[in-house]
């Protein structure tokens, strides 16, 4: 399942979709644009898009040197003169969460900077919703480059995993998907459970409910 | 009306009831419509400086996203424009509504249970600092709590030093000693076995099942045998609980044939850890306690 759509917040204040996805074979990928930055909708879809181009994408254990890779080729195609340039572009551009699961032979990865949701089926298709909330504002990758000072060391990627003796499916979302968790809409509506049913569209379900769903929804399970 | 004045009542604050409905209403909106609309009416060409319409959607009573967004600017361009577009559109195209059939699909969802009495919650917290309301941060665990006052049942057991400290909500100290002395806590226990022993004791002195009217005593109150639910919500961060409430639970199943009992948990790797064991999580977890 793959859903990727602009929230009704966003539509009524003009502000383009700041969600992006990415899937093929093994990997999936979301990033979540912080919405206080200007432009975040363009750090996302660059980012998905140059780590799509990478030959080695869906090696596990290189997935935190390709994300510094992509970052850097990023930073470099544009070339700024002045550090405060740079900074200014990432502030406004690259502020965003990585979210990327891994399924692999007996287990699914998930490794994330940022906030958004694990979304986990497990063997009695009991589905699972697991906020990653940090209790205040998320980090983003970018810090790294611009607030050194805040942070007294490197922000790397948490990583868990979910064995495939008791999970049929990981699936990771942006916190878009919070008016289904909380029920703010049709309590029977679960997008999960359908979408392992398979016979309805859980997209139609959030399009006849998209003015409940204020932010942008990314859904890849 | 002018299409300031529609709007600048909202902003203002104004609250005219007609005029509000007709706001909530353009914030739900479905852009394929709109785009199929624009092809029927201009031929292929989707001229993008026409802004999207409307759908036409039930009134709903929770107006959040229209109140949310009176007082924005950006909204005010949006649905000036789309209020024109309604008035030049004849007909307005309607979403297929939700099969009836998808809603007899069973999910798990502990705020379904908000309006409903047979339902009996038990809070498994293993510290101090999480069992006081400050300490229970998460929005769904409030909610839960503020809607079910009347068949919330809060246990704090410090594990650590054995015993149960303290039972809210519905012990008294005198009680507290009782249990504690009826579980007879030997010094080599593990943690789990205490776990366990205490959810026993809870369960068989606590809560009394009358299988003959088919009904669970708990808190002087009545539930239906069949159609209570038993949720346990463990609020730790650690494995051991998880580990001793989850066997515990199975074991009520197996026993006491009460097929609702569910466990939420809410924090951290118990969230992993539960779900992997069957039961269907609303949790989360804090990045920060991960390295």
């Amino acid at each position: 399942m793959l859903i990727c759509r602009q929230g009704n917040g966003h539509y009524l204040e003009g502000i383009n979709n700041q969600d992006f996805c990415y899937a093929e074979g093994n990997l999936k990928l979301i990033t979540d644009g912080c919405s206080e930055a200007k432009y975040s909708e363009v750090g996302t879809r660059l980012f998905c898009q140059f780590f799509s181009a990478l030959e080695n994408r869906f090696d596990i254990n290189k997935f935190e040197e390709n994300v510094e890779i992509t970052f850097s080729k990023i930073y470099k195609m544009l070339e700024f003169e002045k550090a405060e340039k740079l900074k200014e572009f990432i502030m406004n551009n690259m502020l965003f969460t990585v979210l990327a699961c891994f399924e692999l032979e007996d287990k699914f990865v998930v490794k994330f900077i940022g906030d958004g949701y694990i979304v986990t089926v497990n063997n009695q298709d009991m589905v699972s919703y697991i906020r990653l909330f940090y209790g205040k504002t998320p980090p983003y990758y970018a810090y790294n480059s611009v607030h050194t000072d805040t942070y007294d060391r490197k922000l790397e990627f948490k990583t868990f995993e979910f064995d495939k003796k008791h999970f049929k499916k990981v699936g990771i979302a942006t916190d878009g998907i919070m008016p289904i968790v909380e029920k703010k809409i049709d309590e029977n509506f679960d997008p999960f459970i359908q979408g392992i049913n398979s016979q309805y569209s859980p997209e139609g379900v959030i399009k006849s409910n998209q003015s409940s769903f204020f932010d942008d929804i990314t859904i890849l399970i | 009306m002018g299409k300031k004045n529609f709007f600048s009542k909202f902003i203002k604050g104004e609250n005219d009831s007609s005029e509000r409905r007709q706001f909530e209403q353009y914030a739900s909106y479905d852009l394929e419509a709109f785009d199929r609309i624009v092809k029927e009416k201009k031929g292929n060409i989707v001229d993008k400086s026409i802004p999207r319409t409307v759908e036409s959607t039930p009134q709903k009573e929770e107006p959040l996203v229209g109140e949310a967004y009176s007082k924005k600017s950006g909204a005010e361009t949006s649905i000036m424009d789309l209020e024109d577009i309604l008035r030049k559109t004849d007909e307005i195209p309607k979403l297929t509504p939700v099969p009836e059939t998808m809603k007899s699909i069973k999910t798990y969802n502990p705020f379904s249970y908000r309006e409903k009495k047979n339902v009996i919650f038990f809070v498994i917290e293993n510290s101090k600092e999480v069992c006081d309301n400050n300490g229970l941060v998460s929005g769904v665990m409030n909610k839960i709590i503020s809607s079910n006052k009347d068949s919330f049942f809060r246990i704090l057991t410090m594990y650590n030093e054995k015993k149960i400290s303290d039972v809210l909500d519905f012990a008294t100290l005198d009680s507290i000693a009782e249990i504690n002395k009826k579980l007879n806590v030997a010094e080599n226990d593990t943690d789990e076995t205490y776990i366990s022993d205490a959810l026993r004791y809870i369960w068989d002195y606590l809560i009394s099942i009358d299988t003959t009217s088919k009904t669970i005593e708990f808190k002087d109150k009545k539930y239906d045998f069949l159609k209570a639910s038993i949720i346990f919500i463990g609020t730790g961060r650690g494995n051991i609980e998880d580990e001793a409430v989850g066997k515990y639970i199975n074991l009520l199943k197996l026993n006491s044939k009460v097929s609702t009992i569910k466990y939420i948990c809410l924090k951290d790797k118990q969230a992993i850890n539960v779900s992997a064991m069957g039961f269907p999580v609303i949790g989360h977890i804090n990045p920060n306690f991960y390295d």
